[in-house]
This record gives structure tokens, C-alpha cells and sequence, in this order.
């Protein structure tokens, strides 16, 4: 008689995730213990250890327990064939638009970091043919129509030897910022280069972890700081726009995020910080020390909790088209040397429709989102902020000058900074309503944009230029 | 249109488990699914997004059964029987003990297909299987079938009142057999056993449909015997849109006009096995929906904010409200007088409260929340005191005896459960797996009840 025992923790739902060792999608268990969330994959043959994916539940209940814009069916979208996920390209189901287009250029990279989450095959080079790219941006531009963003990833795309004609392919007016992702080791040496850059107007996304030798060497293999530190004075110099890419490693280099805030604050030329939490998977980082993921909302806490007191947890909000589980976003208006974010100067609500469709704020005809923080500030004595808003304003809407969209996002730029933190998926967090909602896609066939993290989990190994089939087939097994 | 999510289903037409795209108008709560061989189709899951996203946040730690069954290799839910994998203890049994009955209830979740009774030597290792599972059942539930008419009814109940871990026996029945055998209900009652009448109103056009023949004179008559017996009856009604929401204020007047009539269950038909064939005759009900018809059903009592989701299910599966009769007569929803919190804590794992010890100190938190909480400006917070005093006092004299206390609490508390049945349309892998009510098997398997409906059954 009497009562039988407590589970140690609380069941909340059954998501489809997928399975660490034989990769078939699988039902996973979300449950809350000690006020986390974890996610924990229900293999009938394979065991899954459990993944935080929240660190905190009220947070996750409040957020997750939403209704997202539904935009399907998208633009090109076929339907399904095989059921969620392996019908990505984007299928009838899928939610969100394509707001960041990301592929990879080529699989060469100068480095060989044990927490790279992607495959780059190293036995057969490939660099994607100018032609192939060209018709690639015509695709993106078809299927995805007038986008803020592009993004040039690899391997290390600086390495492509006609790396300047891809970029040009880009620069089209229905394209708003290029974007090239770099390890900064050939930037670092080519100042040529860099010009090159500055005048095609690209913007380098310059991955930087620490500061720490030590930690150098076991993010990356080698201590590539000095490298990284004179990539960002060369681009500094040509005036490149950048933005610091932070890969961020439980127990490795969490307090590193405050130096590389500290890098933005204190140049011009950056204008955001990306916090990605490490993602366990990939040709390093499946096999890197597994320590506990670092959710999204932790990663925005730890950033917060380096800011050297200038942020706090309510000054980040998650993208409102995607899963709030990936993305949570601070802007902040740079003010002298100190950065206002806007979550405490303008509601909340007004944010998430400014954030609404894209990676950046839009400002097209929101004189009244500035007009009403200023007159909050006024009322409220903050006169410090006003006169920066009040100059801005007068910048970005001059009374009887015309100002094209692009034009006024620059000059937003000069005055705003960003800190995006992102968390991909990796076996162990894969959710297919985090899926559904993703709008960094890949275009990695003709027709197709594939959501990101389905393209690492489940399709980039299907693709010989960047995975070499193993021995007894891919690992990739796309059915259930 | 927005997304909730996603979660597993199944095919409507094959059954396999498939992906389902949660998502709403705006309004109301639906699926999208998609079978490799049968295409996409769309549910109806749910009325009211805004309920629904907040029911989800209705959670409780689950209990772990002693030991686990079934076959945890085969992927959820083909291996049930409550294998390490499934996230609820059970608190709710249904033994089928006969497939024989005296209807042919259109709205029959049973297809029902050789005619069989369950031996007593089945039976037994039934309760075995179940009993290897959970320390203590509070109610064991006979169903069928119509289990009035197993040649061996009395038997089986004295088998299941033989082991001390099971409190109570109730039995599923539309009562017909008890208009024949006068006798055998004063059997029952000696047994203590509650009688789970399938009660779906007062009117001849609803029975039509739902049972195939006007029933209401008959059931009116069993209702009259219940009565002079003054058995602990529990009226159950299927409850389907269009057919019989207008008998709510009735059922609620009879709920709370007779002593011995304990509890009203309603259960909104799932279009599932013959019941299938209703669609298009009766409309889909769902939680919300019936908590809103309740609430307007002009019953002094009750009202819509009585109800709360129970969490230790799925909190979609079931919602209740409880109520606490004084010594006076009145009428007191139970979620007035004490925190929703608290109410939900005294609930355990379990939907009765009061059967463990422990959970006195629930019932004294609530006592002191009329002192100091909310309930201290109810006109009729000294009344309720008394009650809850009384009850305590005679429910705890002497040795702790759960038995004893069912029987005292059940007539100061009155309750009403709403519970959700799944079927191929609304069918949810993330309820499925948290279920708490299922059929023991012979062989020892504990099947979750809307697996066993929605997948098993019939196949």
C-alpha cells in the first residue's frame, strides 16, 4: 500500500527529435528538473542522454507556449513527400521565409578547429565554380525575393582563389548585405584582399572565441589570437564592417564574451556580436568533450552577466519568426561609449514587429517607433539618450530628402548595435518545430532552400563535396 | 494562420504514426498530418488557442509505476504496457470483462466482434499485472461490454476486494440488466461498488442516436432503483455536439439533487471504432467547449471557472471541478475556496484526493486558506469550515483507513470530469505517452486507453 515515487522530474511534451547514433527521427521527451529544460531522445534502439535546451522553465513556458506567424505555403515550396524533416527545400509545411540564405563556398579551410559542427571533406578540394554561384543567387533571389542578408560560409572562403567574383555575383539591388564568414588567418595577411573587400561593401562575420592561448589551442587547434587580433585592424583600417562570431563552450570560454563585447564597444567598424552555443556534432564537434549544451537563454544570461553590468536578461528578446529556442536578439543604440539597448527604452511588442522579417530592424516608415521613445524619453528626464535618438531620427528621415531602404539601414547601422545569440541544433536538441520555423536556409540544390540545421543533421552528408560516404553507407538515414 | 508546434499523430486511414503540424486560425486548435501513403489531412484538435496554450502550462511531477512492462525496443506507442519510456503511473484501470451486450450502441467505442467472457483465472492475472505495477488502485473500473451480464460478476468483484491494495470497484454499465435483477444491485451495494451509469440525458432523440433505441423511460427506472438503493452512482454521458448539450442543466440538477449520485462524467464522443460513423451527425466536442456549455447551463453552482485542467495526465485529456456539499446543503466549488495550486497538489497522482495520509495536510491547508485566503470573504467561509472540519474529524479517528474515507468523502464532495478520448483525428504521441488511464491484460501489459481505442482495438 501506500504511494509509489515521485519521478524526479516533470513531463511537459513529446517533440520529434532524432536519434545521436542511428539518426532516424525519433519521438523525444521535454521535461523540466531543478526549474531546467532538457530534451531527451526516445530511441527503441539506441540510448540518448538528455540535452538542456532552456535554462529556465518559467522562461521556456512563457515563450514557447505561442503562436508563430504561419507563412506557408512559401514561394516554391513542393509538397510533402516523406513527412517533417525530409521533405527540406522548403515543403508545403514549412512556416517561416528564407530571411538569412547560407552555403558554403568551398569544403578548404586553413584550419582544423575540433569544434567545427560542420563536413568538409579534405580528400577531394572542391571551390564552387563561378557560374554555379551566380546561378545560386539568382535562385536565392527567386525563390526568397528582396533579402536584407546573404551569407558566403566554407570551409573558409577566402581560400576559393575567385572568392572577390563570387562576392560580386551577390551585389545585386535585390540583395542588402553581404555577408562572408572568415577565420581571419588570410585576412590577417592579405591587407589586398581586405581592400577588396571593402570596396565590393562585404561585411565579415569574424568567428573569435577567447583570449586565452590555451583555449586557442583547444577550440582551434592552434593559438590563432594574434591572427584573429590583426584581421580586425586590417579590416578595421580599409573600413570592412564586421561582426564578431563567438562560438560559446560550457566550462571552455564562457567569460570570453566580455573582452569581445569590450572589441565592439570600442570599434566603430564592428557592428554586432553573434553568440552561437557549441552544437556537438559535425567532423569536430561530434567528437569535441561533450559538457552540457548552453541553451539559448543561458547563453544570453552569461552574456549579460559579462557585460561589466551594462546588460541585463530583459534587454534580449527572441526572434519573433523563429523558434524562440534559437534566437534571441538584443539591439542597442550606440550612445558615446555606451550602449543603450532598446528593450528598455521602447515596449516590447513594438520591438517584436520591428524584428518581425528580418535579421535586422527595419525602419521603413517607423518615424513613429523613434517619435514615441523620444517623447518617453523626454517625459522621463533621460535627456542623456535623447539628443543620440533625436540626431539619429533626423538622419534617417530627413524632412524633405528621400531615403532609400538600403541608405537608411546604413545610417541605422552607424548608430546600432546588435547581439545575436543563436543556438543551432544538434542530434541530441533536434526539434522539428524549431525546424519548421527556421529562416536561415541553405540552397543546396536547384529549387531547394533547406532549413540550417536540417542541412547539417541530415542532408549535408548526402552532398560528396563536402562528405565522403563512409565505409557501410552514409550516416544519414532518411526514413523512420 | 500560426504554428503551435509539432507533434506525432496518426493516419487517419492506416493508422501509422505520423508527423502532425499543431496550428490555429486564429481560434480554434487543428493538426495537419502527413502519411507516406495516404497524403495530408487536417483535424479539428481543439476550440479556443488561447485555453489551449494555457492549459499546456498545467504540470505535475509524475509518479513511477514499481515496475515497468511492455517492450521498450519497439518504437512508442507499439511497445505499451507502460514501458520505461511512458511518463505516468496508472491511476485509472478498465478491465473488459465481457464483450457481450444488450445494446448496439451506435456511439460504441467497442466494435464488438466474437462474443467472449473474461475467465476468473484471466481476471486474476489481470490484477497481478497490475498490481506488480501499482501499490494501491483507489477505484478499479469493470467495463465491457456490458459487465452486468458475466455470468461471474460477483465473483470477479470479490476476487478484486480480496486484494487490500484495491479501495473500490465501480462498473460501467447502461443499467438495463439491473431493471431485470433486483437482487444483484443489492449484491453490489453489500460490495460497496459505485455504479458508473452511461447516462447521456433525458431525451429520446439523443438515445436514438447515440444508443440506437429511445432508452429514457428505462433509464429513468434505473435511475429510481439507484436511488432507493442509495448506491454511490456516478452518471456518465457521452456527450456529442448537436445531440445533447441540452440536457447539461438536467444532468447537473440530478447530480446535485441526489446524495447518493457522486460524480458526472462527461465524455465528449471520440469517432472512434462503431462511433466512427457518427461523423457528420454529431459534431465534435471538445474540453473547452464543454466547460463553456456547463458554465451556461444556468446552474446556481456552477460556472465556468470552476473547472481546472488536470495535470497529472495530460492536462488535454481531462479538466474537473469539485464541489463541497455543507451540512446545510450548499453548494461550494471547491476551486473557491482554496488555491487553484493547492487543489491540484491535494489531487496528487490521483483524481480523488484524501486516500493517503499524507494528503490531510492538504485538506488542513485548505481549512487555513478559509482563515486567511481568498475564501475568508465568502459569505459562507464559516459553513464551509465546519463541513471541511467534520470531514476531517470523521475521516481520521482512529487508524488511517482509505476505504473509510471514500466513503465519507464522497458524499461532501461532489464532482464533475470532463475527459477528452482520443481518436485517429485528434490522436497526440505527447498525451498518449503521459496516460493514466489504460486496460491491464492478461499477459501482465498495461495499454493506454487511447492507444489501445485508436491502435489496437479491432486490428
Amino acid at each position: 500500500m501506500g504511494r509509489l515515487d515521485d519521478r524526479p522530474y516533470t513531463y511537459f511534451t513529446t517533440v520529434r527529435g532524432m536519434c545521436r547514433t542511428c539518426r532516424t527521427v525519433v519521438p523525444a521527451r521535454v521535461y523540466f528538473q531543478d526549474g531546467k529544460v532538457w530534451q531527451q531522445s526516445l530511441c527503441p534502439r539506441c540510448a540518448n542522454e538528455p540535452a538542456l535546451i532552456a535554462g529556465d522553465q518559467q522562461w521556456y513556458m512563457e515563450n514557447v507556449l505561442r503562436q508563430s506567424p504561419d507563412q506557408s505555403p512559401l514561394h516554391g515550396s513542393h509538397a510533402p513527400k516523406l513527412g517533417c524533416p525530409h521533405d527540406c527545400g522548403p515543403c508545403t509545411w514549412h512556416a517561416s521565409p528564407c530571411q538569412l540564405p547560407v552555403f558554403s563556398v568551398t569544403n578548404a579551410c586553413n584550419l582544423d578547429c575540433p569544434i567545427c559542427f560542420t563536413y568538409n571533406r579534405k580528400d577531394k578540394l572542391y571551390h564552387m565554380p563561378v557560374d554555379e554561384m551566380r546561378r545560386i543567387v539568382e535562385q536565392v533571389v527567386a525563390m526568397a525575393g528582396p533579402i536584407d542578408l546573404i551569407n558566403i560560409t566554407g570551409g573558409e572562403p577566402t581560400l576559393h582563389p575567385q572568392i572577390i567574383e563570387l562576392l560580386e555575383c551577390c551585389r545585386r539591388p535585390e540583395i542588402g548585405r553581404i555577408t562572408m564568414n572568415s577565420n581571419g588567418i588570410l585576412l590577417a595577411e592579405d591587407r589586398d584582399l581586405c581592400e577588396r573587400l571593402a570596396e565590393l561593401g562585404v561585411c565579415v562575420i569574424l568567428s573569435f572565441n577567447t583570449f586565452d592561448p590555451k583555449v586557442s589551442e583547444l577550440l582551434h587547434g592552434r593559438n590563432v589570437i594574434d591572427a584573429k587580433l590583426r584581421a580586425i585592424e586590417n579590416l578595421t583600417r580599409v573600413g570592412v564592417r564586421m561582426t564578431l562570431l563567438n562560438v560559446m563552450v560550457r566550462g571552455v570560454n564562457e567569460d570570453a564574451v566580455g573582452g569581445i563585447l569590450d572589441l565592439m564597444r570600442g570599434n566603430d567598424s564592428i557592428l554586432s556580436l553573434t553568440v552561437q552555443t557549441m552544437t556537438y556534432t559535425g567532423q569536430g564537434g561530434g567528437r569535441f568533450a561533450r559538457a552540457s549544451h548552453i541553451p539559448v537563454d543561458d547563453a544570453a544570461r552569461i552574456v549579460c552577466e559579462h557585460s561589466r553590468g551594462q546588460l541585463q536578461f530583459a534587454d534580449f528578446m527572441p526572434r519573433p519568426s523563429a523558434h524562440p529556442l534559437c534566437y534571441s536578439i538584443c539591439y542597442m543604440l550606440k550612445s558615446g561609449d555606451e550602449l543603450v539597448p532598446f528593450a528598455r527604452v521602447a515596449p516590447r511588442e513594438k520591438l517584436a514587429m520591428l524584428m518581425r522579417n528580418s535579421y535586422l530592424i527595419r525602419l521603413e516608415g517607423e518615424q513613429d517607433f523613434f517619435r514615441d521613445i523620444i517623447n518617453d524619453l523626454y517625459a522621463k528626464g533621460q535627456t542623456a539618450h535623447l539628443r543620440v535618438f533625436r540626431d539619429l531620427i533626423a538622419r534617417l528621415y530627413p524632412p524633405g530628402k528621400a531615403v532609400n531602404p538600403f541608405e537608411r539601414q546604413r545610417i541605422a547601422e552607424s548608430a546600432v548595435r546588435t547581439i545575436y545569440v543563436h543556438s543551432h541544433m544538434d542530434e541530441d536538441t533536434f526539434d522539428c518545430s524549431r525546424a519548421m520555423l527556421c529562416t536561415d536556409q541553405v540552397p543546396a540544390a536547384p529549387g531547394r532552400l533547406i532549413p540550417a540545421c536540417t542541412y547539417n543533421l541530415f542532408y549535408r552528408m548526402q552532398d560528396d563535396r563536402f562528405y565522403e560516404a563512409m565505409q557501410g553507407g552514409s550516416p544519414c538515414t532518411c526514413s523512420e | 494562420m500560426h504554428v503551435l508546434g509539432m507533434t506525432h499523430s496518426v493516419c487517419p486511414v492506416c493508422r501509422a504514426i505520423v508527423p502532425a503540424k499543431v496550428f490555429t486560425d486564429g481560434r480554434d486548435v487543428y493538426f495537419r498530418k502527413f502519411c507516406r501513403e495516404h497524403g495530408e489531412s487536417n483535424a479539428f484538435v481543439r476550440s479556443d488557442v488561447d485555453e489551449y496554450l494555457r492549459t499546456l502550462r498545467c504540470v505535475k511531477p509524475a509518479w513511477v509505476p514499481r515496475e515497468f512492462s511492455g517492450d521498450a525496443h519497439k518504437p512508442c506507442p507499439q511497445g505499451c504496457g507502460f514501458c520505461y519510456r511512458h511518463e505516468q503511473h496508472l491511476c485509472m484501470p478498465i478491465i473488459e470483462i465481457t464483450s457481450r451486450c444488450d445494446l448496439a450502441c451506435p456511439v460504441c467505442l467497442v466494435d464488438a466482434g466474437r462474443q467472449w467472457n473474461l475467465s476468473i483465472a484471466e481476471f486474476d492475472c489481470i490484477l497481478d499485472g497490475l498490481l506488480r505495477a501499482e501499490r494501491q488502485v483507489d477505484v478499479l473500473n469493470l467495463s465491457g461490454g456490458e459487465p452486468l451480464l458475466h455470468p461471474d460478476l460477483l465473483a470477479i468483484i470479490d476476487k478484486a476486494l480480496a486484494r487490500r491494495e484495491i479501495v473500490r470497484v465501480s462498473i460501467s454499465t447502461n443499467g438495463l440488466r439491473l431493471l431485470q435483477d433486483r437482487t444483484l444491485l443489492r449484491e453490489l451495494h453489500k460490495r460497496n461498488v459505485c455504479i458508473s451509469l452511461q447516462l447521456d440525458g433525458f431525451s429520446d432523440r439523443a438515445y436514438e442516436l447515440l444508443r440506437g433505441r429511445p432508452l429514457v423511460r428505462e433509464k429513468m427506472q434505473v435511475l429510481e432503483i439507484l436511488a432507493d438503493e442509495g448506491i454511490s452512482t456516478s452518471l456518465t454521458m457521452t456527450a456529442a455536439g448537436g445531440v445533447n448539450e441540452d440536457q447539461f442543466p438536467a444532468m447537473l440538477d440530478y447530480l446535485f439533487s441526489h446524495e447518493h449520485v457522486v460524480s458526472f462524467m462527461i465524455q465528449p464522443v471520440a469517432f472512434e471504432g462503431r462511433a466512427a460513423s457518427l461523423a457528420g451527425r454529431a459534431a465534435r466536442l471538445s474540453i473547452p467547449d464543454v466547460i463553456k456549455a456547463l458554465g451556461a447551463a444556468g446552474h446556481p453552482a456552477v460556472s465556468a471557472a470552476d473547472f481546472v485542467a488536470l495535470p497529472c495526465s495530460s492536462p488535454l485529456c481531462f479538466s474537473l471541478a469539485f464541489y463541497l456539499i455543507t451540512q446545510e446543503g450548499r453548494i461550494v466549488p471547491v476551486n473557491r475556496i482554496t488555491r487553484a495550486g493547492e487543489l491540484l497538489d491535494a489531487l496528487a497522482n490521483r483524481i480523488f484526493f484524501g486516500l493517503e495520509p499524507g494528503e490531510y495536510e492538504s485538506l488542513k491547508r485548505m481549512v487555513y486558506d478559509l482563515w486567511s485566503g481568498p475564501a475568508g470573504s465568502l459569505p459562507d467561509s464559516e459553513e464551509v469550515m465546519q463541513t471541511i472540519r467534520r470531514l476531517i474529524k470523521a475521516t481520521s479517528c482512529g487508524c488511517f483507513d482509505a476505504k473509510k474515507v471514500f466513503t465519507e468523502a464522497e458524499r461532501r464532495v461532489k464532482s464533475i470530469f470532463i475527459h477528452a478520448f482520443q481518436d485517429a483525428h485528434t490522436f497526440d504521441l505527447a498525451r498518449a505517452r503521459r496516460c493514466c488511464n489504460a486496460y491491464p491484460q492478461p499477459d501482465g501489459s498495461l495499454m493506454p486507453a487511447c492507444v489501445h481505442n485508436v491502435l489496437r482495438r479491432g486490428r
